[in-house]
């Protein structure tokens, strides 16, 4: 008996140390999260005499404050960006950064309990939560609004060499101290202003993948610059010979012998479809995943996954020949085509995405800097400079020369996207200076029609901004 | 044996004299009442100073009356339930001051209980002669709760006796530990010796799959009358443990186990009741505007906690529901951290430990069983509840023994107690007249 005692005994310990590490799952492990739910009715509590962290640009320019301990919120930051920032609202809960940072701001978690005691203790006045800095230019955002006003679309600029955003647009927009007046005609709203285009909006890219996939097709080997391309104006894409689908070139102009520079200059749609079903299915999916296509972005909010196909590898000829345009089933947010032009533009090295530079305490001390990490390194160097160089082409000769900006070489790509609600959609992709480049940007204007009469034009006032200090 | 199990090991004097012990034991909880009674505002004519005068009044009279402790059966073991009794009050105290007046008084009359027990119990042996009276009075009170019962927070489990509501089921545990010990021991020896196999199993005889049956048909009996699942998994798995200590066959709890959890299957298929416990346990947040929302509250509020907790008075444990009952555990690690939820879960291993001790130091089978029945008993109710107040098993309504609020469970955790230390108390006087008989011999 005494050793089936003892048995009992060491599994009671045994159970009794499972409850201690449940425990310390959820009472430390798992704990910023549980405190900083929105559900949970502490958080509400502590809103009631908490001032709220601001939120604010990277020279100190304030965009959220609460106007007292618990609020309301004030905003006062530039009208585009309102969706990356977010609102806080009693009544409709919390959106953007205000919602995924809803905790820093708060000071929930970030500190101690031991120092959260004693501030509790012996702190006079209201507690305050922690502030933070974003990386977002106002220059740039100010550049980048003004070129956006009265399209609906967006556009994302950002420092290819660390991912730092530069500055983000979405159109239309709402206004966040306002949300609980105007939600009901905002969720009734046609344009749907409550909805992130940068992050979220997926567009079929068009021509503006077509850098990427050409650095694809170096990078596989199988394509060199010097392969040339023959194009007729259109090419028969079906899997039979009584298909009749076709990829042809804009207004059905035959563009002859082309290689992959004057393919890109040009945007010969006859010669990408040859070119993405020589690199085959397989490498052109896994290349486009390789750059982040079909996958959603870490970012400090949501960001849509975009898709490449539905049926992942298996794409027929037809489908190879589509995605190669940029057109199908491939679908990308503007921030992923920043994120991607940015890896051309640095050697073939993509940076995380990110927007909040810091995370400060009310005394001003910098609890947490947001470090510059890699995300990919999708394509080698060496094709990244080729590419790079017929981006240059395409901007000085080719059909993105209204991104063109004077004592300064662009690299540049747009497209016209064909879509089923309209007129195309205008993109331009493209960074500068094309042998340094500090800002990379992507533009889409829904409906807006050529790439190169409509979105060009806004990057070029962009990227002016972004560089205003060595162009003067 | 160790000079561990005799009362000599206790000296007068010293960190490890069962003053230290007892002193360092109620301190944490008077902390706590003097924490809730200061952050309440109203320092004069608080019913705070009257609960922790109530409160320290009742263990220290104890305490003197048995010697200093020495005479309690096991201090440590004394220590630890006024320990849990103390933390359980300031949080209840907390949360409730009314409460906790009364329940000081659950307190004075489970100390008393379990006082009688170890004072004046002739001999652990006269139990086992009622051990048929004793099962019979635990399927009368069940059996009353099944016919005139209230519910209340989805158990028909209360009894309505005009001025106070009592939980039989609470008493018909502690009876039932005394029918298995009485009853495991008769039938020990028929256990251990059955050797037919099924499959390479060993297969009890029919004097264990009768009484083991029996035992099933109560819990489900329980589970479906009574909507008691807590209850059900207590009786039930207290047995399988007492079976196991007489038996020593790994393979009878093993084999229990799955008839429980048949059953339970089959309960979970049949009643909604049942299987909505079980669903809300594997996602609580999926549910938790609905069935989910204690568990989802609870987890809230053991985050809100931290390391060292806000503080009683400090937090906000009245949006957990069922706070000072079935989720002061939630309460607790809240105001007093992950600190004092270890401390509490720490609390409770030590005291099955040092109750397991007994029942293998027991010479007699009885004793022994007893011992590690009531042990078991109450660190099988503290996991349960605990281990469900943090989402790790399915949530059944029991009480957190000394801790909770209510005076049923209370009673019966002391009157559990009592006869631990009354087992502990035997052991070490036969010891005592061993020695002295050698000692005279020698």
């Amino acid at each position: 008996m005494k050793d089936s005692v003892r048995r009992i005994s060491i599994a009671f310990l045994v159970a009794f140390a499972v409850l201690s590490a449940r425990l310390f799952l959820v009472g430390v492990l798992r704990a910023p999260d549980l405190s900083a739910h929105p559900r949970n009715p502490r958080v509400a509590a502590v809103r009631r005499d908490i001032v709220r962290g601001g939120i604010y640009l990277s020279r100190g320019e304030p965009v959220a404050k609460d106007s007292a301990p618990g609020g309301p919120r004030v905003y006062m930051g530039p009208p585009g960006l309102v969706h990356l920032t977010g609102y806080e609202d009693a009544r409709y809960g919390t959106a953007g950064l205000e919602a995924s940072y809803n905790s820093e701001l708060l000071g929930l978690g970030g500190e101690s309990s031991v120092a959260s005691l004693a501030r509790n203790i012996f702190a006079a006045g209201p507690a305050r939560g922690n502030d933070i800095i974003l990386t977002v230019d106002m220059g740039v955002q100010r550049a980048a609004e003004r070129a956006m006003a009265g399209r609906r679309g967006a556009a994302v600029a950002l420092d290819p060499k660390t991912g730092a955003i530069l500055a983000m647009v979405s159109n239309p927009g709402f206004s966040p101290g306002r949300i609980s007046f105007e939600w009901e005609r905002l969720v009734k709203d046609d344009g749907s202003p409550l909805f992130n285009r940068a992050t979220l909006g997926l567009y079929p890219p068009g021509s503006a993948v077509k850098p990427i996939i050409a650095a694809i097709a170096l990078s596989s080997g199988v394509v060199s610059p010097e392969d040339r391309f023959r194009c007729e104006g259109a090419i028969r894409v079906g899997n039979r010979a009584d298909d009749e689908r076709e990829v042809s070139c804009s207004d059905g102009r035959a563009h002859g012998d082309v290689d992959l520079a004057a393919a890109i200059a040009r945007s010969c749609n006859v010669a990408f479809a040859q070119i993405g079903w020589r690199v085959g299915r397989e490498k052109l999916y896994n290349g486009l995943q390789s750059f982040h296509f079909g996958v959603a972005l870490p970012f400090d909010v949501p960001t849509a996954a975009g898709a490449i196909s539905a049926g992942g590898v298996n794409l027929d000829r037809a489908a190879v020949a589509q995605i190669s345009i940029g057109q199908g089933t491939l679908v990308a947010s503007p921030l992923e085509m920043a994120c991607a032009i940015g890896a051309i533009g640095n050697g073939g090295v993509m940076r995380r995405p990110y927007v909040v530079r810091e995370v400060r305490s009310p005394d001003g001390t910098k609890l947490r800097r947001t470090p510059s990490t890699i995300l990919r390194v999708p394509v080698p160097a060496t094709v990244a400079r080729r590419v790079k160089d017929m981006m240059v082409e395409a901007v000085t000769s080719g059909t993105a020369r209204a991104a063109g900006l004077p004592g300064v070489r662009v690299a540049g790509k747009t497209g016209t996207a064909q879509n089923p609600h309209g007129a195309p959609h205008a993109w331009f992709v493209g960074f500068a200076p094309a042998e340094d480049p500090r800002c990379a940007v992507a533009v889409v204007v829904e409906n807006g029609g050529s790439g190169g009469r409509v979105a060009a034009p806004v990057a070029r006032e962009i990227l002016r901004a972004a560089l205003r200090d060595t162009l003067r | 044996m160790t000079r561990d199990t005799r009362n000599a090991a206790w000296g007068r004097r010293g960190p490890s004299s069962p003053d230290t012990l007892f002193a360092t034991a109620l301190l944490p909880g008077m902390l706590g009442m003097l924490m809730a009674t200061l952050a309440s505002g109203k320092l004069e004519r608080s019913p705070g100073w009257l609960v922790l005068a109530g409160f320290s009044g009742v263990f220290l009279v104890c305490h003197v009356l048995f010697g200093r402790g020495r005479r309690v059966g096991d201090p440590v073991i004394f220590s630890l339930v006024a320990f849990l009794s103390g933390v359980g009050l300031a949080e209840v105290l907390r949360l409730d001051p009314g409460l906790a007046a009364r329940q000081v008084g659950h307190l004075a009359m489970g100390v008393a209980l379990s006082s009688v027990l170890v004072a004046f119990t002739p001999d652990l042996r006269v139990l086992e002669r009622y051990r048929f009276i004793a099962a019979a009075t635990s399927c009368v009170l069940l059996a009353s709760t099944i016919i005139f019962g209230v519910e209340a927070g989805g158990a028909k489990s209360w009894l309505d006796l005009g001025p106070v509501a009592v939980q039989p089921s609470e008493a018909a545990k502690v009876l039932m530990v005394v029918f298995y010990a009485g009853y495991l021991k008769d039938t020990r020896a028929l256990l251990r010796r059955s050797s037919k196999r099924l499959l390479g199993v060993l297969l009890p005889d029919l004097s264990y799959a009768g009484p083991l049956t029996l035992m099933w048909g109560l819990a489900l009996v329980l589970l479906v009358f009574q909507r008691d699942l807590g209850a059900a998994v207590l009786f039930f798995g207290v047995f399988l443990l007492m079976l196991y200590v007489a038996s020593g066959r790994a393979s009878y709890v093993l084999g229990g186990a799955a008839l429980l959890a048949a059953g339970g299957a089959a309960c979970s298929w049949l009643f909604p009741h049942v299987r909505a416990r079980f669903i809300v346990w594997l996602n609580p947040w999926r549910f938790m505007d609905s069935a989910g929302y204690q568990t989802v509250q609870s987890m809230f509020a053991v985050a809100a906690g931290g390391l060292i907790g806000l503080g009683p008075g400090r937090g906000m444990p009245h949006v957990i529901p069922a706070a000072p009952t079935d989720f002061v555990f939630a309460a607790i690690c809240e105001e007093m951290g992950l600190v004092g939820g270890l401390a509490v879960i720490g609390a409770y291993a030590l005291l099955v430990y040092r109750g397991l001790f007994w029942a293998s130091r027991a010479t007699d089978d009885f004793r022994a069983l007893l011992a590690a029945g009531m042990t078991s008993l109450i660190g099988l109710q503290a996991l349960t509840i605990i281990g469900g107040v943090l989402g790790l098993v399915p949530l059944t309504g029991v009480t957190l023994p000394f801790v909770s609020y209510g005076g049923s469970s209370m009673i019966a955790s002391f009157a559990a107690t009592g006869l631990v230390l009354r087992a502990a108390r035997e052991e070490q006087e036969e010891h005592e007249k061993e020695e002295g008989r050698v000692s005279v011999e020698g």
